[in-house]
């Protein structure tokens, strides 16, 4: 019964759909008996951590799919005790830093070295080194990034790093350069059709090629959502039709929901009840980046062509603002007010040029 | 004096001369021998009449009794002799008063007497007090009692004397006032009659009527008695003694009596001495002046009057001590004077004082007329006393002297003598009550704190404390059924906390709780005197660590405590403590280390009460004190209470002020009743700075925190703008910098911001932009520790909205909903986190991707068949929570994840037996997830316990599991799912094997390892 997004992920680098080139070339790379620190960067939803794991298998053998989970404890020089949990096989170890918080110095610092600076148990096994793979390693703090630069060299015998992340730019130039970086795009349009048609013939049903269609671009070319959507389609109506609906997850709609609200009404009242829909929207985990982006699309459309400059501005004016702020919200909801005022404006400017 | 005691002592005699003819045995000596020996007593008078007194009692028993064994008689006189310390003789020159051999020879001692002399003395007071207490109720019992008795009879009196005895001083000590009530009614009966009686005494020394006789013995009582409950002086210290030149009153001697208006009578007496002047103790030819005061001696007057002495009051005596030192000038400070300015004043009981001190001061040779009447009354009244006694006096003296109660204190009296004679130079500063207390205090304190000045000095007096629910009496309460309710007997129940009228029975400590300035500690100081109770005080200042508190304050607390009799207050000895532990809060630091484990270790088994003061109740130290303590909270007074308090201050101190800005002071101080006074203090002595009386009245800066709702509004409230400048706004933000952006930003949308309407929203959008910069610069202090940005801060985040929407309030204003919303942020995305731990396993997304991505989708997958299929699709969402590795808290955490305000919960759909049937199925099969098999054990273990045994067959289950996965690797597949499931602890979990589809893989891992 699991979901088809983890029942057909492809487990070997041969048999991955799309990117086959630099899966070949992943494969010539284990082939060797060196092996540098890699980084795999790319957008979510493109296949990266599908890519590592393969990529592990490749080198180890099945063993690394026997997967355990483990809890590890730490203490932070400020004497706080942390729970981090790990999943690793014998072969590796899957971690993500940024669990820890602000912590994730210490993380990087006892955790990593503890394991590179022992050596693999299992003699027979193809490779004498230890993989510890970091996951979501842009949210990794400066203070942990430079804390691994110095980890990387000094255990390389032992140990290889795999950095998955979304964007490089968040990552120091000192990582950069020691990691050969991956890069895993997004996959184009047709290929990930081909891949929802052959999963729907895996599941023994028939996949309307408009409703592939419709669904990639609804999934914004991420292979994950793409998967949940069609099985969610799915479970709503089959047989598939091309024109069914497709379910769009709740915080999409509620989002879409606030910009209209936004456009329809522009009073403090309005504001305040906005901020209401955005604070839930940021208690349910938003990222506060996509709030700005799904606000700023739906009201773009919404508004006339002399004040979509003006929004964008703003938009990204307060985009910056909440990089460097503590409370989102505040920066969202000044976001909201200029642009209603603007709005107001030109809806003001509307009426009286009417009515001359 | 010989003649005055003689006269006084007359008619005993004399009528007992008749009564020994007539019957008793007992019957004192005949006249001509009984003179002898009041002359030998009067020897001893200077120097402890108690002792003379008792001398002359056993001297009696002798007679009587042992008046065979002639030997015994013939050797005390030899005795008495040795024993006779010279140094007791010091003032009144015995052989002035008659022949000094006569006297010795005369004088029998027992052998026992100088050895245990103090004893005596003891047994004589507490006979005295007997007799006393006796004969006042029913004269007709004295009566009986003064006819000879036999003596077959004393021991029974005896063996009831101990016991009234210990019964006696201790309501002496105690309760003044109740025990003056009976005698009172007496004694002004009495009164009419007494000058009378006495004068028909020194009149008449013939022979009386038996009835006579014992009339004037009650009456003797009476006055007796009165004499012990009259009051101290009027008005001490009303009157300034003149600063005379030391030796202004040579060679003059005085005698003073009765009250005198603004001394007690050993002030007056050091005050003569202090001049030089001789004082007497009774009147005789010698004597020059008389110092009367009210109720004086009705005796003393007479016999004044016989001897032609000056009779002078208080203020002749003062008038004197000028128009002498105007004579003789010799440059000499006068110790009175420097006493009494420098040692402190003392509120004391003064029946309690005047008991015991009567003694040293005897021994001191400050003698007094006091003493002297005293003597006389004694003597009256201990003479039919000694008949009973003296049967058995002398054999049974040793054990009784033992009994009695004073025994102890008597003895180390006369060793205090030294403190006592302090004591009774700082009797001056005595302040007997409230009436007077100002018009002395003015002249002792006037460089007195108004604080200090006007501090409470009766329960009663302080602010806000008055009604039957107040704290002070709740304190009185508990601390008087204390000792009550912790005698070991009772088995006390503890109170519920929300019980609203605990009387605190259960608890043996008292916190005490409050701002401060409201009078916690002085509460707790005078409900521990007014019931009578020995405080030891522990304050912030004294290091209170553990060690400390262990074995000092412990041991401490089991001691008696010296101060009673030190004082001369108590006859006996105190065993009533509290123990005071002010400020509490203060038991910080490394000095206190443990200091509040100690002290609620010592509370636990405390055997006095603790009173415990702090400011914050609250506080975290406070906190585990607080279930061991009857809690008790002090609320600010209110203006109106305060300001009487203010308002007859100002008047005593004759300070103008209007009522309108004593309120504006208190309000200003927050109603804190020291920080006003002390206010007031400032802008009296402002006043009395010359020229500055016409200077506008500064009032206190009110430099007061605000509270976040106030500085709120007035960001925002225009009429406030108009008078403050940009300083003052930008102060605003500083009353709580960490609260105020996230006020203003709440709020701002509230403001009705005055100006066009129609610029509302570029108001609100500028101050949003304000807010926002506002934030930025918090981030950067916060992250890099720039503090020195938050003026920076405040002009953002306070003053730039304030002067955008500067208006009026139109809604309410509200607390920030940042940090609800911030806190519920952080639980969902714990939440998140653990969702995504559990099934990281078997999925690749990020903790954003799962929370956003799969978490619906999961949900939706677990709840579709539980609603489509009820029952029957139980097993299914089972499957899937099983592949997922999700808990049941996880099947809860997904819900919360995936609900949206107006979106319904996914679960309502579904019945409620299905899903208590999915909980049991899951229970059922329990999930041997890799990251929870020991998460799970433990919270079932901590459910109940009756969940253990389930737990253990787990382990059981778990054991064989692992045991069969040793021994059988070729089992078929089902058999290697289940073992696979149940050694997940080790190994990795099925869901991931079954998923990836790969069997083969199995068996080769299991061989690798």
């Amino acid at each position: 019964m699991a979901l088809w997004v983890d029942k057909y992920r492809p487990r070997e680098l041969s048999k991955l759909d799309y990117h086959k080139d630099q899966a070949e070339n992943l494969r010539n790379l284990c082939k060797q008996s060196d092996f540098p620190h890699l980084m795999f960067y790319g957008p979510s939803g493109a296949g990266k951590k599908t890519r590592i794991m393969c990529l592990l298998r490749e080198m180890y053998g099945a063993g690394v799919e026997r997967l355990r989970n483990e809890t590890m404890n730490f203490t932070t020089p400020s004497n706080r005790k942390i729970d981090i949990m790990t999943v690793g096989s014998n072969y590796h170890l899957e971690v993500n830093p940024s669990d820890a918080g602000m912590y994730d110095r210490t993380v990087v610092i006892d955790l990593i070295k503890q394991v590179a600076q022992t050596h693999q148990i299992d003699v027979n096994g193809q490779r004498e080194f230890k993989v510890i793979v970091i996951s979501e390693g842009d949210e990794l703090t400066k203070d942990a990034q430079h804390a691994l630069r110095r980890t990387m060299e000094k255990y390389v015998a032992t140990c290889r790093i795999i950095l998955s992340v979304n964007s490089t730019s968040r990552i120091i130039p000192a990582i950069r350069s020691r990691c050969l970086g991956i890069r895993v795009p997004a996959p184009s349009e047709a290929e990930m059709i081909a891949v929802l048609q052959n999963t729907c013939k895996r599941e023994g049903l028939v996949l309307p090629p408009e409703l592939a269609k419709r669904v990639v671009e609804k999934s914004e070319r991420n292979m994950r959502r793409a998967l949940l959507m069609l099985e969610a389609s799915k479970v709503q109506q089959y047989p598939f039709t091309a024109q069914q609906q497709i379910a769009e997850l709740d915080w999409q709609v509620y989002l879409r929901e606030t910009a209209a609200q936004i456009v329809s009404e522009q009073t403090p009242a309005k504001l305040e009840k906005i901020r209401d829909r955005l604070y839930e929207l940021l208690s349910q985990g938003v990222p506060p980046n996509l709030i700005f982006r799904g606000l700023v699309e739906q009201l773009v459309n919404n508004c006339d062509m002399s004040i979509k400059a003006k929004t964008l501005e703003y938009a990204t004016q307060y985009e910056h603002r909440m990089q460097n702020g503590a409370k989102h919200i505040f920066h969202l909801e000044a976001f909201v007010a200029q642009f209603m005022n603007i709005y107001k404006k030109f809806l003001a400017e509307l009426v009286m040029t009417d009515d001359f | 004096m010989q003649r005055g005691i003689d006269s006084f002592f007359k008619r005993v005699p004399s009528k007992k001369t008749s009564d020994e003819d007539a019957t008793s045995p007992p019957t004192p000596a005949p006249r001509k021998r009984k003179a002898l020996a009041i002359s030998s007593d009067e020897d001893e008078v200077p120097a402890s009449p108690q002792i003379s007194k008792h001398g002359k009692e056993l001297k009696k028993t002798r007679r009587t009794h042992d008046a065979p064994d002639n030997g015994h008689g013939t050797k005390k006189p030899s005795l008495s002799k040795l024993k006779e310390p010279p140094k007791q003789l010091k003032k009144v020159d015995p052989s002035e008063l008659f022949g000094g051999e006569t006297t010795r020879i005369e004088a029998p001692k027992p052998k026992e007497r100088s050895l245990i002399e103090l004893e005596d003395e003891d047994i004589d007071r507490s006979l005295m007090e007997v007799d006393v207490d006796d004969l006042i109720p029913s004269p007709a019992a004295n009566r009986k009692r003064s006819k000879p008795s036999s003596p077959t009879k004393t021991p029974k009196d005896e063996a009831k004397t101990p016991k009234v005895e210990a019964k006696t001083p201790k309501a002496d000590a105690k309760t003044p006032k109740a025990e003056t009530k009976t005698p009172k009614a007496e004694a002004k009966t009495a009164k009419a009659k007494t000058p009378k009686q006495e004068k028909q005494v020194d009149l008449e020394s013939s022979v009386l009527s038996d009835e006579e006789r014992h009339e004037r013995k009650r009456m003797a009582a009476v006055l007796y008695q009165k004499y012990k409950n009259r009051s101290s002086c009027l008005n001490p210290g009303s009157k300034e003694i003149p600063k005379g030149s030391p030796d202004c009153l040579k060679g003059l001697t005085f005698l003073v009596t009765g009250i005198l208006e603004s001394m007690e009578r050993d002030e007056a007496a050091s005050v003569i001495k202090g001049f030089g002047g001789r004082v007497m103790t009774v009147v005789g030819k010698k004597l020059n002046y008389l110092v009367v005061g009210e109720e004086a001696g009705p005796k003393k007057l007479a016999q004044a009057e016989e001897f032609h002495v000056t009779i002078l009051s208080e203020d002749g005596l003062f008038d004197l001590i000028r128009e002498k030192s105007g004579e003789t000038v010799k440059p000499k400070s006068s110790e009175v004077k420097q006493e009494k300015n420098s040692s402190p004043k003392k509120v004391k009981k003064e029946h309690e004082e005047k008991k015991s001190p009567k003694m040293k001061r005897e021994h001191e040779e400050k003698s007094s007329s006091k003493i002297k009447r005293e003597l006389e009354e004694k003597s009256s009244s201990m003479k039919q006393e000694s008949e009973h006694k003296s049967s058995s006096k002398i054999k049974k003296d040793p054990d009784e002297f033992k009994n009695s109660n004073g025994f102890k204190q008597e003895s180390s009296n006369n060793g205090l003598k030294m403190k006592t004679e302090q004591n009774s130079s700082s009797q001056i500063k005595r302040e007997p009550n409230n009436n007077v207390a100002n018009v002395k205090e003015e002249d002792v304190s006037l460089n007195m704190a108004l604080v200090d000045k006007y501090k409470p000095t009766s329960i009663k007096d302080i602010v806000g404390q008055a009604g039957a629910n107040s704290n002070v009496t709740k304190l009185m309460n508990w601390l008087s059924k204390w000792y009550v309710n912790h005698d070991g007997k009772k088995k006390l129940q503890r109170p519920n906390p929300w019980a609203k009228n605990d009387d605190g029975s259960f608890y043996k400590a008292a916190l005490l709780s409050g701002p401060p300035g409201i009078g916690k500690t002085t509460t707790a100081t005078l409900v521990t005197k007014e019931l009578g109770f020995d405080a030891v005080e522990f304050n912030a200042s004294d290091t209170r660590s553990k060690r400390l508190l262990k074995e000092e304050v412990s041991s401490l607390l089991g001691n008696k405590s010296l101060a009673g009799y030190a004082n001369g207050k108590t006859q006996a000895v105190s065993k009533k403590h509290v123990l005071i532990m002010d400020e509490v809060d203060g038991m910080a630091g490394n000095e206190d280390r443990g200091g509040m484990q100690e002290l609620i270790a010592l509370i636990k088994d405390s055997s006095v009460p603790i009173i415990c003061m702090c400011n914050d109740r609250n506080h975290p130290k406070i906190r585990s004190l607080v279930n061991y303590c009857y809690d008790l909270r002090f609320q600010r007074p209110r203006i109106e209470q305060i300001k009487g308090r203010i308002m007859s201050i100002c008047f005593k101190e004759k300070i103008k002020m209007s009522p309108g800005k004593l309120e504006e002071i208190i309000g200003a101080t927050n109603n804190d009743i020291r920080q006003t006074i002390n206010h007031i203090a400032l802008l009296s002595a402002g006043e009395q700075l010359p020229g500055n009386s016409t200077a506008p009245q500064q009032v206190a800066a009110k430099d007061l925190k605000l509270g976040p709702w106030e500085v709120v509004r007035k960001v925002f409230a225009a009429d406030e703008h108009k008078n403050m400048s940009i300083f003052d706004k930008c102060d605003l933000f500083f009353h709580d910098y960490s609260m105020a952006p996230l006020f203003v930003q709440q709020n701002y949308l509230q403001v009705t911001p005055q100006g066009n309407r129609n610029e509302i929203l570029s108001k609100v959008a500028a101050t949003a932009d304000a807010l926002s910069l506002g934030d930025m610069v918090d981030k950067r202090i916060r992250a890099n520790s720039a503090w020195s940005l938050l003026p920076t801060q405040a002009v953002f985040s306070s003053l730039l909205p304030g002067e955008y929407m500067c208006g009026n309030f139109t809604g309410q204003i509200n607390f920030p909903g940042w940090l609800g919303k911030n806190s519920r942020s952080n639980k969902r995305s714990r939440l998140a986190q653990e969702l995504h731990d559990h099934t990281r396993i078997c999925t690749s997304g990020s903790r954003q991707s799962v929370r956003l991505e799969y978490a619906p989708h999961l949900l939706a997958n677990i709840v579709r068949p539980l609603a489509e299929d009820g029952q029957e699709g139980v097993a299914a969402a089972l499957q899937v929570m099983k592949d997922y590795h999700l808990l049941r808290e996880d099947l809860e955490s997904l819900i919360e994840l995936s609900s949206w305000p107006g979106k319904k919960s996914p679960m309502d759909a579904v019945d409620g037996r299905v899903k208590a049937a999915l909980t049991r199925a899951y229970n059922k099969e329990v999930m041997p997830y890799s990251y929870s098999a020991q998460a799970t054990v433990k919270k079932k273990r901590a459910e109940a316990a009756g969940d253990e045994e389930e737990a253990g067959m787990l382990y059981g289950e778990e054991d064989e599991g692992g045991q069969v996965a040793q021994s059988s690797e070729d089992e078929d597949d089902d058999k290697l799912e289940l073992d696979a499931l149940i050694k997940a602890k080790k190994k990795p979990a099925p869901a991931a094997k079954k998923a990836s589809g790969s069997g083969a893989a199995k068996p080769k891992a299991k061989a690798k390892k």
